[in-house]
């Protein structure tokens, strides 16, 4: 029964050993992916190489159908899952900042640790701005925080929400992950033609 | 052909199934299955010292639950430190999950191993009694007497018991001084990251 370090089948230590090698493996994929690479990442917002968008999506979906077969037939206990709350404005804001210093900056959080690891100098200014925006959240947090939890909901799923069974949601995004995955190489060939 | 096209039927065909996939309804209620109540009576149940426990809440090293299952005028008199109330029957409808450190304790120890069944028949398996309750918690942290405590532990118990706002006596004639819980901010247990 999963998930095992909650079930208590390994201890903290083991549980940070596989987090490193889980790490690396998620790094060394993205890698080969080409997602270390900041053109090809910022290629994703002119439509010329959707790459970024069908190497995540399949991520997602995957990982998706997977964790619903798993609970489905009593492997993982999703209640045990640990996943980040929602703040709805915050997180809409976060997200629209994010997207505005991915187009700038050539990187999301997760692919400049990747371009540095590859040697890439700009993903390591990338890094620094980072941690800056970070140590800048953190203080002025006291200012914003009845802000940020003025729209938090707490533990909240989409299944939860709107009351529809988890397979149907989970089933309506892979379809409609793979009908995206057709539209993107019909955009991409027609940008690149 | 291209890998889109090769990975469509099986993304498809996982989607449909997990969009027909029987929605999970509430769980059957349970027949009283003999063995089954007489094995978990018969087990030793799992229980922690009051001084174990008063270094766990001074380390805050874990998440826990520490329930308080006595009345509200005698936990207003006195509770253990970041201790939450809650009658018996209440305990099964507090906001825990199945996999979270919980500690019980009372008087002495029988509601504590009512309590203890009651959660441990619903799948908790982090659970433990205080032995000896509350009468133990202000013999062996609060007011130990000296010559209880082995030479080479008197000063961490000391330390242990001021820190509980207790002291060591010199002869154990005084349990029934009176004393305020003092206030530890607690790590308590929480859903999610």
């Amino acid at each position: 029964m999963a998930p095992l370090y909650k079930y208590q089948l390994f201890g903290a230590d083991v549980s940070l050993l596989l987090a490193v090698l889980i790490g690396l493996a998620f790094g060394f994929f993205l890698e080969q992916a080409g997602l270390g690479n900041s053109r090809k990442l910022v290629a994703q917002f002119y439509l010329t190489d959707m790459t970024v968008f069908k190497v995540m999506f399949t991520a997602i979906i995957t990982a998706m159908l997977g964790l619903f077969y798993a609970s489905a037939t009593g492997w993982v206990n999703l209640d045990l899952m640990d996943f980040t709350d929602t703040y709805l404005l915050p997180q809409l804001i976060g997200g629209l900042i994010l997207g505005v210093g991915f187009i700038v900056g050539g990187y999301c959080p997760g692919t400049c640790l990747i371009g540095m690891a590859t040697g890439s100098r700009d993903a390591v200014y990338f890094l620094t701005g980072l941690f800056a925006g970070v140590l800048a959240f953190g203080e002025v947090y006291p200012w914003i925080s009845s802000w940020v939890n003025g729209t938090a909901f707490g533990r909240l799923s989409l299944p939860a929400f709107f009351g529809i069974p988890y397979g149907f949601i989970v089933g309506s995004i892979v379809l409609a992950a793979i009908a995206c995955f057709y539209l993107a190489e019909k955009i991409e060939s027609r940008m690149n033609a | 052909m291209t890998i889109l096209k090769r990975i469509t039927p099986v993304f498809v065909t996982l989607a449909l199934v997990a969009m027909l996939w029987p929605r999970k309804d509430a769980p059957a209620p349970k027949t009283f299955d003999e063995a089954d109540f007489d094995s978990v009576v018969s087990e030793k149940i799992n229980s922690i010292s009051a001084v174990d426990l008063a270094m766990f809440i001074k380390n805050q090293s874990n998440a826990y639950w520490l329930i308080d299952l006595r009345d509200s005028v005698s936990f207003e008199e006195y509770h253990i430190p970041t201790a939450l109330r809650s009658p018996l029957k209440s305990v099964i409808s507090l906001p825990t999950r199945i996999n979270d450190h919980i500690f019980l304790y009372c008087d002495q120890e029988q509601e504590a191993v009512q309590a203890y069944e009651l959660l441990y028949f619903r799948g908790y398996f982090n659970v433990r009694i205080v032995s000896g309750g509350l009468k133990a918690w202000r013999s062996e942290v609060l007011f130990p007497s000296k010559s209880s405590i082995p030479e080479n532990e008197l000063t961490d118990r000391e330390s242990l018991s001021k820190f509980f706002g207790g002291n060591v006596l010199v002869e154990a004639t005084s349990l029934d001084q009176t004393v305020k819980p003092v206030e530890i901010k607690s790590k308590a247990a929480k859903s999610g990251c």
